[in-house]
């Protein structure tokens, strides 16, 4: 899937006195089973960019397109199952339910998805075993490392087979040793075809993504 | 199912939520019943108006003293005259449901506030019971002579009508005490009689039990301080609807931003925090209902209603559907105002 963002600009409180311009005149085109790594401070847009690109919020400007949909014109409704068909989230809080079992929180977007009920433990079983941890399926989120957590994170983002995988400084949280998990982990997503998008501070995705792209005040640049 | 999974995880915090949200629902029952059926729960002491008394003297001044001292008590109404009776009338009660008072009203013609005035509960004087027939006052028993229909103040459809000849009155009203005392199949508890004659010690006024001892049994009258315990309740529980609705539906916002990752909708989480709404309300809303009819089961005098109980019921059940919608409605707005969820 090819994912193109065209003149791409968002401004939060528009015609407000705390209006604030969090992109501006974005381009940027990313072809299908791409590694990209997008670097930058706090407080450049990156977030609000993996929000555009994710179908999370829409852009006050410009468009982004999917295989040359333009997503914003979606209702939430469409939209929601755009994301759920096609999009996987990674975060640096994991974003997980820690009062629930790793089964259940892989089953959240199943339970959204055109899978039925009888395929649930199947899946979840196999996304598991994708990431190495198969044998914590019953245990509690709260019980695990935060390394296992974001595994378990990346496996829920895989449930639903998407194309594209949005994470949001996924080793921000986790030691070195972990976070080369997660990288490789991602590396192998990537190898079957996904595209990755990596939004981190962690100079450590640099060498291995096929492209990097630096933002500054709302506006990209490539290395 | 994901609703279910949550309950689930969560099945203490519901249980306590179910419960509060059923002793709710079953006060409500309880607060709308008295509104509806009058139970009696407003005018459960002698200090309130249980008995009112107006007393007749020839002497104008006792009357005066006696009339003033228990003014608070006084309840004007509209009495009967008869060429030769004094006319004492009992107000029974509506149906059978509980009724809002029996007054005794004694009036004699061509005499001003010669009035000897009760106010009891239909469990002190049933109008089906043989005893009713038997009225004393100042010991010289009144009959009835009739019954007649007659509208007064009080929302109240029959009237037994009896009668006490003129000779009899002067002689109860010139004694220097009054003896007010009621036939009926339950004494007065040792309480209530206290309490009443307090209240009209300093005017030579004496209540007695008519009947022997050992027909004693429990006054069903309970006492008004239940009725304001019964609103403490209801603001309480209000409340801790408010506080578990925010804990079990609406402090939930990182669990609904996941879902919306996960590929939710607004409207399927809309659909959700209804859903959770509505299970809790459909839930404890059987509990109370067990819980109500279950004390109605082994306490028939407590709720004592009518053939339109079922529709008082659903009409509790709408108000609490509405008060459960409005008042996480209210804290779901309150929620999203604050941190713009």
């Amino acid at each position: 899937m090819v994912i193109e963002l065209k003149n791409v600009g968002k401004t939060y409180n528009a015609g407000k006195d705390e209006e604030v311009k969090a992109l501006s005149g974005v381009d940027l085109k990313i072809e299908q089973g791409e590694f990209i790594c997008i670097f930058g401070v706090s407080g450049s847009g990156k977030s609000t960019l993996l929000h555009l690109i994710g179908a999370m919020d829409t852009p006050t400007e410009g468009s982004v397109e999917y295989n040359g949909k333009n997503i914003a014109k979606l209702s939430d409704k469409e939209q929601a199952r755009f994301r759920n068909e096609n999009i996987g989230f990674l975060f640096q809080d994991y974003a997980l339910i820690p009062y629930r079992s790793v089964e259940d929180n892989l089953k959240i977007p199943l339970y959204f998805s055109k899978f039925k009920a009888s395929e649930f433990k199947e899946i979840t079983n196999k996304k598991l075993e994708e990431v190495g941890m198969s044998q914590y399926l019953r245990r509690k989120v709260s019980s695990l490392s935060g390394g296992q957590k974001q595994k378990v994170a990346l496996a829920r983002a895989l449930t639903c087979n998407p194309s594209v995988i949005l994470c949001d400084e996924p080793t921000g949280a986790l030691d070195s040793k972990s976070s080369e998990e997660i990288l490789n982990l991602l590396l192998n997503i990537k190898k079957n075809g996904t595209t990755v998008i990596v939004v981190t501070h962690n100079m450590m995705f640099e060498d291995y993504s096929d492209r990097n792209i630096y933002i500054k005040d709302g506006h990209i640049s490539e290395a | 199912m994901l609703l279910l999974s949550y309950v689930r995880k969560h099945i203490l915090l519901h249980i306590a939520a179910f419960a509060m949200y059923g002793s709710l629902f079953f006060i409500m029952l309880l607060v709308i019943g008295e509104i509806i059926y009058d139970n009696g729960y407003d005018r459960l002491s002698v200090e309130d108006t249980t008995y009112t008394f107006r007393i007749y003297s020839d002497d104008s001044s006792k009357v005066d003293s006696i009339v003033r001292s228990i003014d608070d008590y006084s309840d004007i109404l509209v009495a009967s005259e008869e060429n030769d009776y004094v006319l004492v009338s009992f107000l029974t009660p509506i149906s059978e449901n509980r009724n809002v008072g029996m007054p005794i009203t004694v009036v004699n013609k061509n005499e001003i506030a010669y009035l000897s005035e009760v106010y009891f509960y239909d469990n002190f004087i049933d109008i089906d019971s043989p005893n009713i027939n038997c009225v004393v006052v100042g010991g010289k028993e009144l009959e009835v002579i009739g019954q007649q229909n007659i509208q007064l103040c009080l929302p109240v459809d029959i009237v037994k009508i009896l009668c006490l000849s003129t000779e009899d009155f002067w002689d109860v009203a010139k004694s220097d005490s009054i003896l007010l005392s009621v036939y009926k199949d339950e004494r007065m508890s040792d309480s209530e009689l206290e309490v009443l004659n307090r209240t009209f010690a300093d005017n030579g006024i004496t209540a007695v039990n008519y009947l022997p001892d050992r027909i004693t049994s429990a006054s069903k009258v309970i006492n008004s301080d239940a009725v304001r315990l019964i609103y403490i309740i209801v603001i309480l529980s209000c409340l801790c609807f408010a506080r578990l609705t925010l804990m079990l539906v609406v402090n939930r916002n990182e669990e609904y931003r996941i879902m919306r990752y996960c590929g939710a909708s607004k409207m399927i989480i809309a659909r959700y925090i209804l859903n959770h709404v509505m299970f809790v309300f459909a839930v404890s809303a059987l509990g109370g209902s067990i819980l109500y009819w279950v004390i109605a089961a082994f306490s028939t005098d407590l709720f004592s209603y009518s053939d339109s109980a079922f529709a008082f019921y659903l009409l509790v059940l709408a108000g609490y559907l509405a008060a459960a919608l409005v008042t996480s409605g209210l804290c779901i707005l309150a929620k999203a105002a604050k941190d713009g969820y």
